[in-house]
């Protein structure tokens, strides 16, 4: 059964799990089932409502809120799993009329994870780009740096986007004396796998902890795997399905300032939550608002742009990095009081192993640690790694560990490339922790990062790395180790660098301790966990 | 958090001063949280002499491998400020002696000079005397067309448009901006292409109660006349990179009149024909030679 927080009371569950029993849903299904209903109970306060719940094919996504809610019918694949009845017990300000409301609630597949990259797409440009994509990657790879290059120095410098003029006077609104429960809302694009949710999911329950009711928003097309994660125990989420109507968002929003004590806003990752943050601030003055940011992504602007033009309605940006702290301040300036860097080290509690003697004699080890995404480019580490194998003058072994959306070609790369007796594929739920002390040198291959999470544990485990020079990685990673982030020069540089490293256990040990020594600066920055639970403490007021 | 200043000193084979630079660094009324001295490799007993600081937890020295010039050593030092998270470095020579107030008078003249001209000041300067008291003629900064604009307001600043790196203050904002001095340049007009190119959003200023003493052999600026044998290889540096800025960031009349200016420069000093030659070339080398600025990253 879930353990969300519930706007509703059940009268028919349907056999759905509602109300506890033998639930002909899953656990994800049945909190999806909850968040819809929540939803539909906040804007339609008092009513009961008679709701039709679907199950789609694999791979299809969700539809909760908005106009699908309301036709009456349905795609011939989705399959009715049940009907419940449920009756709002959000206390309506106008006495409700009596008449169920229909709804139908699909709530997709399995395995449908949201954010399609560029070449996942429907459409011929799509395919297009997915032909050349996968028949030429390091060529299609150096195209795309390029355009980033461009955009790093020719056009981020001059963006200049028109900014949120600032909210001169606003007189906040009266306190809900009743039911009013002391909340933040939380505004992310789904509830799955990625570092900025991971991070939204543990200030969730920070709020929590500190005596809010969380509201969580959703605002992009999702299985949401997560939403049966136990940090949401207890937490008001809305997957929110865009667009809906005027109206409803009217409803939506009018609801939550008024059935709730909205103390604070904390957006990560939700951009129609974003500009909305102006009119929360408009109608109620002390509400505080904050948002966390990850990484800039030189190509979009991403979320960081849009918290610069949005800035007069946020009064705390919350950055992980150092880069990203000067990008904001130096280049975007946004007054330096409004910044605060909070890395997330804290994320992995990272402890010191002891220092395990490697097998004398055995092959100098080089792995690849993390998601077989496009973001942290597999094929490129497999291509440097076969140009090393054919360079070096020692033996080498490889291990790829993760798991994702390129592990077709990854397989097939490695026996393209001639690795197959010297690379070992490893996949979650093989511990990180195994990879890293059968290691000498992890390298980290992506085209953007924030702070690799992966660099603390490699140090731990006395691991050097050698890393794109992206993002904030300069804060963790030795300079002797940075390499470009533009795919020849990168197979070139890595190439060399770790050849020497390999001719020198002293370089590696250089390059650890420096590793060491950063991580210590950066440790005594607040911790992003402490510096959050400050902040709602601060919002309690 | 107060904002921390790191002061960075290039030094090569200047031992005799060096100490003396130092102690006045550290002795000033407003401290420095971080003392960078980039050593260029020095042959005499400047590793010796260095040594005595160890103990300080606020110097950091820094050696190189090789003498990489002024370019080289300020460009060093300002990354290693920038990377130790300074929100301001403040560069300076191995023979200026700093005022105890030097960088007070320079924080609080920055600080007066953007709230009067409501924006950012891209950096701030010392004035640089002579050991007899006299101005140091090698160490004038450029003023704009309207110098005096905070001095009718009550301030004791001047608005400049170039200064050389004797006692600069730069806010972090401009290296994050606009990179690092250029290392190709090695030596001279490294300082004056920087200021020029830190200024693009408006000019630095000159703080007249921030003073330094910059102790050199002789007070004499910088004269193509004085061109000889045994200094022509700063001259050819300079000849060089002024050409460059002026071809390709300047205008081209400029480059046309800093080519004229020069050989009128010769001629007048009776400079013979060889170095002459030499000089031209250099100049033409100048058109070719564009070097770009590295980035600071951000570490801390």
């Amino acid at each position: 059964m879930s353990r969300a927080r519930k706007l509703f009371e059940v009268i028919d569950d349907g056999g759905s799990g509602l109300a506890g029993g033998e639930p002909r849903l899953s656990a994800r299904e049945l909190g999806l089932l909850v968040g819809g209903l929540n939803y539909h109970a906040l804007i339609q306060p008092g009513r009961e409502f008679k709701v039709i719940v679907l199950r789609a094919p694999d791979g299809e996504f969700p539809r909760l809120t908005g106009y699908a809610c309301h036709r009456h019918e349905w795609e011939p694949n989705r399959a009715v799993v049940c009907t419940v009845a449920v009756k709002s017990t959000v206390p309506a300000t106008v006495p409700a009329d009596s008449a169920p409301v229909p709804l139908v609630l699909d709530l997709g597949g399995e395995r449908a994870e949201g954010g399609a990259t560029f070449y996942d797409r429907p459409g011929r440009k799509a395919k297009v780009l997915r032909r050349a994509r996968f028949g030429a990657p390091i060529a299609f790879d150096a195209l795309r740096q390029g355009l980033t290059d461009y955009y790093e120095k020719r056009i981020t410098p001059n963006r200049r986007p028109q900014r949120l003029a600032p909210i001169e006077s606003s007189a906040p609104l009266p306190r809900p004396s009743e039911h009013g429960e002391r909340a933040i809302i939380f505004g992310l694009h789904w509830l799955e796998m990625g570092g900025a949710e991971r991070w939204a999911i543990e200030t969730i329950a920070l709020a929590r902890e500190a005596g809010f009711l969380p509201i969580v928003l959703t605002d992009r097309e999702s299985a949401h795997p997560w939403i049966v994660r136990p940090e949401l125990d207890g937490a008001l989420v809305l997957p929110v399905n865009l667009p809906i109507s005027d109206e409803e968002e009217t409803q939506l929003l009018l609801a939550l300032l008024t059935k709730f004590e909205v103390h604070g806003i904390h957006v990560h990752h939700n951009g129609w939550l974003y500009h909305r943050l102006a009119w929360f601030k408009a109608m109620d003055p002390r509400i505080r608002t904050a948002d966390s940011l990850h990484v800039v992504e030189w190509r979009t602007g991403g979320f960081v742009e849009l918290a610069v033009k949005l800035s007069n309605a946020i009064d705390m940006h919350h950055v992980i990095s150092p880069q990203l702290r000067d990008y904001m301040v130096l280049q975007r300036d946004v007054p330096k009081e409004k910044v605060s860097l909070a890395p997330l080290y804290g994320l992995n509690e990272v402890h010191a192993v002891p220092k395990v003697e490697k097998e004398p004699g055995r092959p100098f080890t080089i792995s690849f640690v993390g998601r077989l995404s496009q973001q942290k480019r597999p094929y490129l580490f497999l291509r440097y790694a076969a140009q090393l194998k054919r360079s070096a003058d020692r033996e080498v072994r490889f291990i790829l560990h993760g798991s994702g959306a390129l592990e077709e070609e990854t397989s097939r790369l490695v026996a393209k490339y001639g690795l197959t007796d010297h690379l070992e594929l490893r996949q979650p739920p093989h511990p990180v922790d195994d990879t890293l002390a059968d290691s000498d040198l992890l390298v980290i291959s992506s085209d953007n990062e924030g702070l690799t999470l992966t660099t603390f544990e490699a140090t731990a485990q006395d691991v050097a790395v050698l890393s794109t020079d992206v993002g904030s990685q300069a804060s963790l990673v030795s300079a002797k180790a940075l390499v470009p982030r533009q795919p020849l020069a990168f197979i070139r540089e890595a190439v060399e660098r770790t050849k020497a490293i390999m001719a020198s256990e002293e370089l590696r040990e250089e390059i650890v301790e420096e590793q060491r020594q950063k991580i210590a600066a950066l440790k005594e920055l607040p911790e992003a966990r402490k510096w959050t639970t400050e902040l709602y403490e601060g919002w309690k007021a | 958090m107060t904002d921390q200043v790191a002061a960075v000193v290039v030094t090569y084979n200047r031992v005799d001063k060096l100490g003396r630079v130092l102690d006045s660094i550290l002795a000033q009324t407003r401290p420095v949280d971080r003392l960078i001295v980039i050593d260029n490799a020095s042959t005499d007993s400047t590793p010796q002499l260095l040594s005595v600081y160890d103990d300080d937890p606020r110097v950091e020295v820094v050696r190189l491998d090789s003498n990489t010039g002024g370019a080289g050593g300020f460009a060093a030092g300002m990354e290693r400020a920038y990377e130790r998270g300074a929100d301001w470095v403040w560069i300076m020579d191995d023979d200026c002696y700093t005022e105890e107030t030097a960088l007070q008078k320079l924080l609080s003249g920055h600080a007066e000079a953007e709230q009067e001209l409501g924006r950012n000041v891209p950096y701030s300067c010392s004035l640089v005397r002579y050991t007899d008291g006299s101005i140091c003629e090698m160490n004038n900064a450029g003023a704009t067309w309207d110098w005096g604009r905070l001095i009718a307001k009550g301030q004791r600043a001047v608005l400049i448009t170039n200064c050389s790196f004797v006692s600069v203050l730069i806010p972090r904002r401009s290296i994050a901006k606009y990179g690092l001095p250029l290392v190709e340049y090695f030596i001279w007009f490294d300082d004056m292409e920087y200021t020029l190119r830190i200024s693009a959003d408006g000019p630095g200023v000159q703080i007249l109660d921030s003073v330094v003493t910059h102790d050199m052999p002789t007070n004499r600026g910088v004269n193509f006349g004085d061109l000889n044998p045994g200094n022509a290889w700063k001259f050819l540096y300079g000849a060089r990179n002024e050409s460059s800025y002026r071809w390709h960031h300047d205008d081209k009349l400029a480059w046309v009149q800093f080519v004229a200016t020069t050989y009128a420069w010769m001629v007048k000093g009776g400079v013979g024909r060889r170095l002459q030659l030499r000089v031209a070339k250099e100049i033409l080398a100048g058109l070719k030679f564009d070097p770009k600025p590295k980035m600071a990253r951000s570490v801390r």
